[in-house]
């Protein structure tokens, strides 16, 4: 666990921060450009000396401005993979891959593991500026991770690549995370990141936390709302690949509560996957359809009714112990007579969940 | 024509001996130098880059008059090195690689300090947070990356190394044999009326020596260049 509490200067803004952020999984730190997620890393890492205050992981302690204590970027056991990738220019990929590692404690075969994971085997002899950007990053994220950090620190590794570069490499990252069981700060502004990658979300903006939490908790926080300049709803639901998935066509997602069918082939790979289902994907009927078109026909029970301003309602509805937002018109609601605790069927079609 | 003399081969290998010394003192001192003013702040750091700075703008002769002042049997510096260790520079060979070091020290320290102040700061954090401690960020990092400006600068202080004048004749005068390089000696010839041999043998070996040394750092640089993977960055 990382608890920090500091005061940094930047020249816009004072920079007050207290958080705890837990050591599993991936914590992404999401919030416009120049809301202060990078300073919060690179104040975490070392890189930036805050004015005061108390940081802490596990029983380690980076910077206590009371007691003087100021523990050097080296000696803090982190792993700092940077937008920009920052390669050594004179060494080779695997030199590169080697720095980190000759001073690390964990010497052991792993180098072996990581190479094979981020597909570096056939770049080892490269040197950076032979290489593309997505290999390039992939190179870093492989140092970073062989030297064997506590904590692997992440600022947007992916902003500086093409939209084809970013899918290339988001998989890995995932992949990463869950092989190594290395705790992840993840910095990012792009929504697919934080769906895909986050189990814990910070919304920073203006150097002030917002909120923060399980993912799942702030996926429809409205400061994410805010942030994100709408009001939209989204359920984000962890599903087990059925082992009969892409047989015909069409993968089956299992959660509790039911199952999604889903029109990809690949998933069969997975073993588990996210998916993310936007409110106003999900219609609403009282009873079961029975010749439709519609792939996923859940049953379900209100739970809360949010009535907006406009002319929509966002209906919670549980499926199981599992939560998922619908959208539909005021004057829809009405008609149904929707009321908490009411009997519905949540009707979505398969194209509308995007797996991760 | 092409028998060289006594002089004339002495003053040869002396100022090749001279300017190798020269170089040797200037390198370590101006690499430190240059990483003091390029990475740290401290107060009076003006103060430094000011009399790093002296020789480049001041007349040779007056650095020549100064290191004589300092270093010279009587001098501050002088007579305590010779108390003290029995070393004598002034009117020595030794004292032209000091007089020729103190001249080149500048354009040395000029060109090892742009490669640093040019250089991506970011790959030193990054090493850092690899676990490096800043003696082995220094050494693995900052140092090879800046081998280009170090390079620069080794030439160009051999260069001036060569063709120092003013400094020297006044600091260890034009004594055959022991101070008096191949600029001096020519010098010597030119202000003899009469055959002019000597003088045009002097200037052919000036001008070889100085297209051997070009020679050779550009086929240094190409090495260092291939080394720090440069040669594709035009591409992209």
């Amino acid at each position: 666990m990382i608890s920090a509490e500091f005061v940094v200067e930047r020249d816009d803004f004072l920079m007050d921060i207290k958080l705890e952020i837990p050591s599993t999984g991936a914590t992404v730190l999401f919030g416009p450009s120049g809301s202060g997620k990078t300073t919060f890393i690179n104040v975490l890492s070392g890189i930036i000396k805050p004015m005061s205050g108390l940081i802490k992981v596990g029983n380690a302690t980076f910077f206590d401005s009371e007691n003087k204590i100021n523990l050097p970027i080296e000696k803090r056991g982190i792993g700092y993979v940077f937008q920009d990738g920052r390669l050594f220019p004179h060494m080779s990929v695997e030199e590169n891959l080697d720095f980190g590692r000759k001073r690390s404690n964990d010497k052991t075969s792993r180098k072996k593991e990581i190479i094979e994971l981020l597909g570096l085997g056939q770049l080892l002899q490269r040197k950076p500026s032979t290489l593309s950007g997505g290999e390039r990053q992939r190179t870093a994220i492989g140092r970073a991770i062989l030297s064997g950090p506590s904590f692997l620190f992440m600022d947007e590794p992916l902003a500086a690549l093409d939209f084809a570069r970013k899918q290339e490499i988001l998989p890995y990252i995932a992949t990463l995370k869950k092989n190594l069981k290395i705790p992840i700060i993840y910095v990012s502004h792009q929504m697919e990141e934080v769906v895909r990658l986050a189990d814990h979300l910070v919304l920073l903006e203006n150097g002030k936390i917002l909120d923060h939490g399980q993912i799942f908790d702030i996926i429809n926080s409205p400061s994410l709302g805010i942030l994100l300049g709408k009001d939209d709803k989204t359920s984000l639901i962890n599903c087990h690949v059925d082992k009969e998935s892409g047989k015909d066509g069409l993968s089956k997602l299992v959660f509790p509560g039911g199952y999604f069918l889903v029109n990809q082939k690949n998933l069969a790979s997975l073993e588990n996957v996210r998916i993310e289902l936007k409110a106003q994907d999900v219609a609403l009927a009282l009873e079961k359809p029975v010749a439709t078109s519609i792939a996923n026909i859940l049953g379900a029970s209100v739970a809360k009714i949010e009535t907006s301003k406009d002319t929509h309602c966002d209906v919670l509805l549980s499926v199981g112990n599992v939560s998922i937002w619908a959208r539909i018109t005021q004057q829809s609601a009405s008609k149904l007579g929707l009321k908490i605790g009411s009997h519905v069927f949540a009707l979505i079609k398969s194209a509308a969940i995007r797996p991760f | 024509m092409f028998n060289l003399t006594t002089i004339e081969i002495d003053a040869f290998y002396l100022t090749l001996k001279v300017a190798f010394f020269s170089v040797a003192i200037c390198l370590p001192l101006g690499v430190i130098t240059a990483f003091t003013l390029s990475r740290l702040n401290f107060p009076g750091k003006w103060l430094l880059d000011g009399l790093v700075h002296l020789p480049l703008v001041m007349p040779p002769v007056v650095v020549g008059y100064m290191l004589l002042l300092l270093l010279g049997r009587r001098g501050v510096l002088g007579s305590w090195l010779y108390d003290t260790f029995d070393i004598t520079v002034a009117f020595t060979w030794k004292g032209a690689a000091i007089a020729s070091a103190v001249m080149a020290f500048p354009l040395m320290v000029r060109a090892v300090r742009l490669s640093l102040d040019t250089m991506d700061r970011g790959l030193e954090v990054a090493a850092r947070t690899l676990g490096a401690s800043r003696t082995i960020v220094f050494l693995s990092i900052t140092l090879p990356l800046s081998l280009p400006g170090i390079l620069t600068g080794t030439i160009l202080a051999f260069a001036r190394s060569l063709g120092e004048f003013g400094a020297t004749i006044t600091f260890v005068s034009n004594i055959p044999g022991e101070t008096q390089t191949i600029p001096l000696a020519l010098y010597n010839f030119t202000q003899i009326p009469g055959d002019q041999t000597p003088a045009i043998r002097l200037l052919t070996i000036s001008v070889v020596v100085a297209f051997a040394a070009l020679i050779a750092s550009d086929l240094l640089a190409r090495k260092v260049k291939n080394r720090l993977g440069t040669k594709f960055e035009a591409d992209q």
